[in-house]
């Protein structure tokens, strides 16, 4: 066997490898709270992000004022974004927020391959808080209460002009069976 | 030019190993009967070899490094001459004709009877190696073209293929065959599943992520991950049984491609050694003992306009040591696919096996083989995503699906010949696998908040082995092939089933320890009355013992509980072949099979409720031929016909049994060959299936997901160019439509996917270029009807709003209590789908390092 041959085609592999390694990066996107920190306004104004969704990413976890999320994988595409916000809500604490505001970006947000999308989140740049003076109209709230976050407005009737919520009246779910819940889904034929 | 390749040794020992028949032809006449008569005495001596000039190695072959064994039949005259020599088992590639041309000028110590010469026909097999060793120093010192067209110079083999010569042809099946690695090098070969493509009738697709086990079609089953197929390499069971994802889940990603000697397939119940899972049919992938050149490789490759470039990297050493076989291989990868949501899908491989030759009758083998994978998945997408314009088609819906895998392996083997007539095989192999795999299927349907994301973990460590023993005997002229065996599997398996959020687990659904054996043992018995006639009876025993520990205290029903069972079955076999037309330039076989097959099915089932039966028993039936025209054409046609007690799934994506009904297939395979020249063949071949639910639900007895038709073939032509060897390959496979849903209302399209494969092979390298999806189809690749929510849907259980639809081919579905629609939502039944690779070129370049 032919030892500089060897060498010299190991090295050409070993170069060729590390230039093939250079690979796609993932598509991925974080969303930023841009509302003012706590600590620059009294706790009874900071606005905390309770849960955010885009296209196919979700932000399940809070973010409080002027923190950014860990990014999450998406793919490419344009959607508008969607969170809920937690008005004087502590997110240290073990209690659920009393009160919750469906927001939506007012502009569609994209992203291409392979960039981090920003979801940013302040009045300026959603629709929906009434305390921001843009208040999103029934139709779009009711997408989002319904669709979007429908598990935390179960049994409620959102008010999109006063941002407040009452009991809906006919109660939660539908009539005629069962609702699916977590982890009950029905089963499917066969295991994909 | 002659290359007198074969060697003394190698000659004599094969002759040493064939079987001799005695047979005196009364008649004395001219022409040498066609086949030797029965009623050979017990006094009668074989025929001793005197001289045996060498078989020239057909040129092609040579420069091609491909190799082959010739099964002769040859009539020796009392005067110790060859007086006639026939093909019994052809190896193509010019190796046949050499062979024949080369025993005719042999010249033997006659067989006697009572001390007279008589005429006498043997069997034996003639093996066809290219040298091992490099080339002659004077052509070493000037490689590259020089080199060529002689090809290396002759070199004595050392290790020769010592397998039992049989009868006349080996009784088998219609729809069986073996396919060698100098066919499937003619196709687009990137991974182990473009190799197991050669078998007719099964097709296979990509599935949710390179990482992931494909999907299998064979014989009207939709073999999920494997169920029904019986996946092996070297004999070692691919196939997990009590899989977290799904029974019988064989991943063959472990497996590098180039180590593949050949395929060996076996389609139905028929086939006493054949255990777990071999209900539509086995595959077993026969490894390689050695390379003839140790070599480096790298390919790239990927789809234009799609993602980013794939990469694969391959080492093989196989020093030549002077009594061991030995090969060493590694390959790296890393592949993106065409998907928006990046697959990212990096492998590691390893295989590695020395052959030892103990003796001229003996050898034994160790090997090992280590695998490590991890992907992100694109899922399965529904339909009306991409109608909607919510993702492209190479979108994802939750891009945090995906996993990770490893398999790590041990194994050997001992071969035996005892005596001349018989042989021993056993083997002993012992490895670990980890799988963890995060799926999301029905998307936000259980959970609108978080998604309905699972992690499916399994973790095991599996042992087991097999022992066989066969002779050949000969009974008042009858012959007799007997052959006695035994399989042992076992399984120790922890496996989870938890819902995640983005790859984190929040609450756990299923933990279970599994203990699982399985021991089988067999018998077969092939008669050969006459040389137009074989006959195969047989049968197997397999015990099932298990144990599952339920390890998560929960009220469901469906979960299993603990407990300890077993199950056992005796499955009987039978075939007769028939040969009414043997002449030299038409060959005739017709077939006919029977027998009982089983498949386990996941035990953790047997303890859940409703439970399910740890052994399903399969029924197959076939009636088959097989003919050889002018030397050139193949043709082979089978009509079969297969009972399952029950289609009985675990299925993993939710955790719960699902019990099905009996189920009945039948259908008709056609596959064809045509050699127009020496350097040009066309293959085809296409299946026509029927699969129904043995019980009419008002529907014909639907069953989804069953293919209906499926059809392969191509064009290959390999011939000398300048200094080396040039090939092309253009191949097609596909599968019609079929219903996605047991009503039919939902269909899956069929497709057909175009390859083609062009490469070109020196004495120092090799290079191959393949296109994948030449002509750019846009189907579906994996395709199945799912009930799921998309985040904007209705949420599950509210009021049908006005309008509301499920894109253009899925459907509102029911309400899962009542199976009725009531008005309200419960989510979208809809074919959701792995998209087909788009156009994909791959170019792999090959150095030859000695």
């Amino acid at each position: 066997m032919n030892t500089t041959r060897i060498v010299a085609t190991v090295c050409a592999l070993c170069v060729s490898l590390a230039l093939g390694c250079n690979t796609s990066d993932p598509t991925s996107a974080v969303l930023s709270n841009d509302y003012p920190n706590a600590s620059d306004s009294s706790p009874a104004d900071s606005v905390v992000v309770y849960k955010g969704w885009w296209a196919v990413a979700q932000f399940p976890d809070p973010v409080a004022p002027g923190q950014v999320s860990d990014p999450v994988r998406v793919v490419q595409g344009a959607d508008y974004g969607y969170a809920l916000l937690a008005p004087g809500w502590d997110p240290a604490s073990w209690t659920a927020p009393e009160r919750l505001i469906p927001i939506r970006s007012a502009q569609k947000l994209s992203v291409a391959r392979g960039d981090t999308l920003n979801f940013a989140i302040s009045d300026a740049t959603t629709l929906g808080n009434c305390a921001g003076g843009k208040p999103l109209d029934q139709q779009d709230s009711d997408f989002i209460t319904q669709r979007i976050f429908p598990q935390e407005f179960a049994g409620l009737d959102y008010d999109a002009s006063q941002c407040t919520v009452v009991p809906t009246a006919e109660g939660a779910g539908g009539a005629g069976g069962t609702p699916v819940t977590a982890g009950g889904a029905p089963g499917q034929a066969g295991s994909p | 030019m002659r290359n007198p390749l074969i060697s003394t040794a190698a000659v004599g020992l094969t002759l040493l190993l064939s079987r001799p028949l005695l047979a005196q032809d009364p008649t004395g006449g001219a022409t040498p009967p066609a086949a030797p008569p029965a009623g050979a005495s017990a006094a009668a001596v074989a025929p001793v070899l005197r001289v045996h000039p060498d078989p020239v190695y057909p040129p092609d072959a040579l420069r091609e490094r491909v190799s082959g064994t010739v099964g002769l039949e040859i009539v020796v005259d009392e005067t110790g001459h060859v007086v006639d020599a026939k093909v019994v088992q052809a190896a193509g590639h010019g190796f046949d004709e050499a062979a024949v041309a080369a025993v005719k000028a042999w010249t033997f110590e006659p067989a006697r009877q009572n001390d007279a010469p008589i005429r006498a026909a043997i069997q034996l097999a003639l093996p066809f190696e290219p040298p091992l060793a490099s080339p002659p120093p004077a052509q070493a010192a000037t490689p590259g073209p020089a080199a060529h067209p002689t090809g290396p110079a002759p070199a004595i083999q050392k290790n020769i293929e010592t397998t039992l010569v049989l009868g006349r042809k080996p009784i088998s099946a219609a729809s069986s065959s073996a396919v060698r690695d100098r066919d499937f090098a003619l196709r687009p070969i990137g991974s182990v599943q473009d190799i197991l493509r050669v078998t007719p009738g099964l097709v296979m697709v990509q599935h949710s992520g390179g990482g992931k086990a494909n999907q299998y079609f064979l014989r009207g089953f939709d073999a999920d991950h494997g169920t029904d197929v019986a996946l092996s390499i070297d004999g070692i069971p691919i196939n997990m049984v009590s899989h977290a994802h799904g029974q019988g889940f064989s991943d063959t990603n472990f497996i590098i491609p180039e180590t593949v000697e050949r395929v060996e397939v076996s389609k139905g119940t028929y086939f006493a050694n054949q255990g777990d899972f071999a209900t539509a049919g086995a595959v077993n992938l026969v490894t390689r003992k050695s390379f003839e050149h140790s070599s480096v490789g790298l390919g790239f490759g990927g789809s234009p306009g799609h993602g980013s470039p794939s990469y694969r990297g391959l080492f093989i050493a196989s020093p030549k040591w002077d009594k061991a076989d030995a090969m060493f291989a590694a390959e790296v990868g890393r592949q993106d696919g065409p998907f928006d949501n990046p697959e990212g899908w990096d492998r590691y491989k390893l295989f590695n096996k020395i052959t030892l030759a103990l003796s001229p009758t003996s050898s034994m083998t160790f090997g090992e083989s280590s695998y490590s994978g991890n992907w992100h998945g694109s899922g399965q997408i529904p339909a009306r995503a991409v109608e909607q314009g919510l993702i492209s088609k190479f979108g994802s819906i939750d891009p945090s699906e995906g996993g990770n895998t490893a398999r790590h392996q041990l194994f050997m083997g001992y071969k035996l010949r005892p005596s001349e007539n018989s042989e021993l095989n056993a083997q002993a192999y012992a490895g670990t696998y980890r799988f963890n795999l995060f799926s999301n299927f029905t998307l936000y349907q259980g959970n609108p908040g978080a998604g309905d994301e699972i992690e499916q973990v399994d973790r095991r460590t599996f042992y087991g082995g097999a022992v066989s023993y066969r002779v050949l005997h000969e009974v008042g002229g009858i012959r007799f092939d007997t052959t006695i065996g035994s399989q042992l599997r076992s399984d120790d398996i922890h496996e989870e089933l938890w819902h995640a959020v983005q790859r984190l687990q929040t609450d756990q659904l299923r933990g279970n320890g599994v203990h699982e054996t399985l021991l089988g043992a067999y018998v077969n018995e092939e008669i050969t009355p006459a040389a137009w006639l074989r006959a195969n009876v047989g049968g197997r025993a397999d015990f099932l013992g298990f144990a599952v520990d339920n390890k998560l205290a929960t009220t469901d029903p469906a979960n299993p509980k603990s407990g300890i069972d077993g199950a056992h079955q005796f499955s009987p076999k039978a075939s007769l072949a028939v040969t009414p037309l043997d002449r030299k330039n038409a060959q005739l076989d017709v077939y006919v099979n029977w027998g009982h097959g089983f498949h386990s099915n996941d035990v953790r089932g047997v303890f859940a409720n409703p439970s399910v039966t740890p052994l399903t028993r399969a029924v197959g039936e076939e009636v088959g031929a097989r003919t050889r025209l002018w030397d050139r054409f193949d043709f082979g046609a089978a009509g079969w016909l297969l009972d399952l007690d029950s289609e009985t799934t675990w299925g993993g994506d939710d955790g719960t049994t699902n019990v099905g009904p009996a189920t009945k297939r039948y259908g008709l395979e056609f596959e064809t060959r045509y050699e127009f020249t020496p350097w040009l063949a066309a293959d085809g071949a296409v299946t026509f299936t029927h699969s129904q639910f043995s019980t009419d639900n008002a529907n014909g007895g639907g069953l989804a997901l069953a293919p209906k038709q499926t059809w392969s073939g191509g064009l290959s032509a390999r011939r000398e160019l300048g200094p080396g060897v040039g090939r092309v390959g253009l191949r097609f496979y596909g599968i019609g439509d079929r219903p996605a849903s047991d009503d039919g209302v939902l269909v899956a399209p069929g497709f057909t996917q175009f390859d083609a494969h062009v490469g070109y092979r020196h004495r120092w390298f090799d290079i191959a270029f393949d296109v994948e999806n030449l002509f750019n189809g846009g189907y579906r690749s994996a395709q199945f009807d799912t009930v799921s929510r998309l985040r904007g849907e209705p949420g599950i259980g509210q009021s049908l709003p006005a309008g509301a639809s499920c894109g253009s081919k899925g459907r509102l579905a029911s309400n899962p209590t009542s199976g009725a629609m009531d008005g309200h939502f419960w989510g979208c039944e809809d074919v959701d789908f792995t998209p087909a690779y788009p156009i994909t070129l791959r170019v792999m370049a090959t150095l030859f390092l000695d």
